[in-house]
């Protein structure tokens, strides 16, 4: 990492997935084989109650918030834990607004660890459908 | 009628704590990694870790390493379809890296369950599996605690 050391109060860069769309929810699926049709079958979706619209995978807003610690850390073996509460379901065509911010800096050997408050919110509604905290470990 | 719902019917999963699950192999493909980094939008690897697949392999791991099915997980905990499963949380710990086209394998349980009433009077069940992911030197590489919540309907 060559970004200045984080401090309490620091934010993590933030990112918006923009349109979740219904072919990256069926290769979820597949991937997962995850055979639950709400996230494929719109009959399925409105049987559940659950709206006009595929459900993304909580999986998958997860993975957001893992795409944004490894993007701040600078590699994929960064997030040591992440604990996350599935709050809203995220629907195909939802923008994503994902972030965090540094709580507590721990030195450790070649760097530091930084404990997280992680969030992912709908952008249309402002809606958690995720939130959690992580612990990330930042080398310099 | 309003069919009222009594704890007495309700399963009682104190039965499923500690049982072992069959666990299973998940090999990662650079292919698959690359396909699921495009669909869950994951951002490019850093040089040199090129090789690595992303962490959201720790939470597929989570799903395909049970060696069970979802479905199969709520047939032990006597889901029926007035039930409704929801997914309640999840905890990774990644320890090691996870290089593509290699093969894991997992082992996995039922590490807890509970029951408690919500405030709307129903009752949320909860089972809580643990899936440990180890590479082909059996050094563990993650581990992923699931919470499968269970609102029972009226019975």
């Amino acid at each position: 990492m060559t970004g200045p050391r984080p401090v309490v109060g620091t934010e993590i860069p933030p990112r918006t997935i923009r349109a979740v769309s219904v072919a990256d929810i069926a290769i979820v699926a597949l991937v997962l084989q995850d055979s639950n049709p709400i996230h494929w079958d719109l009959a399925a979706v409105q049987a559940a109650g659950l709206g006009d619209r595929e459900v993304n995978q909580g999986g998958s807003t997860l993975a957001y918030v893992q795409g944004v610690l490894v993007d701040w850390a600078g590699s994929r073996s960064a997030v040591q834990t992440l604990t996350c509460r599935f709050r809203a379901n995220v629907v195909a065509g939802d923008d994503v607004d994902v972030g965090g911010t540094v709580t507590g800096v721990t030195a450790v050997a070649g760097g530091v660890l930084a404990r997280c408050d992680v969030w992912a919110r709908r952008t249309a509604d402002g809606v958690e459908a995720l939130t959690g905290t992580a612990e990330v470990l930042l080398r310099w | 009628m309003r069919i009222s719902w009594s704890r007495d019917v309700t399963p009682q999963l104190d039965h499923l704590r500690g049982r072992a699950l069959p666990g299973a192999t998940v090999r990662i493909e650079q292919y698959q990694s690359a396909i699921l980094d495009r669909a869950v939008r994951a951002p490019a690897p850093a040089p040199g870790e090129e090789h690595l697949a992303s962490p959201v392999w720790l939470a597929v791991a989570s799903l395909r390493g049970m060696g069970i099915s979802v479905e199969e997980l709520c047939e032990l905990a006597e889901k029926q379809t007035v039930d409704t499963l929801l997914f309640g949380g999840v905890t990774v710990a990644q320890v090691g890296e996870l290089p593509v086209d290699t093969e894991y394998r997992t082992t996995a349980a039922i590490t807890d369950v509970g029951s408690r009433t919500t405030r709307d009077g129903s009752v949320l069940d909860s089972v809580e599996v643990v899936v440990r992911l180890l590479g082909p030197d059996d050094t563990e590489r993650g581990t992923i605690t699931s919470t499968y919540l269970i609102k029972r309907g009226a019975r």
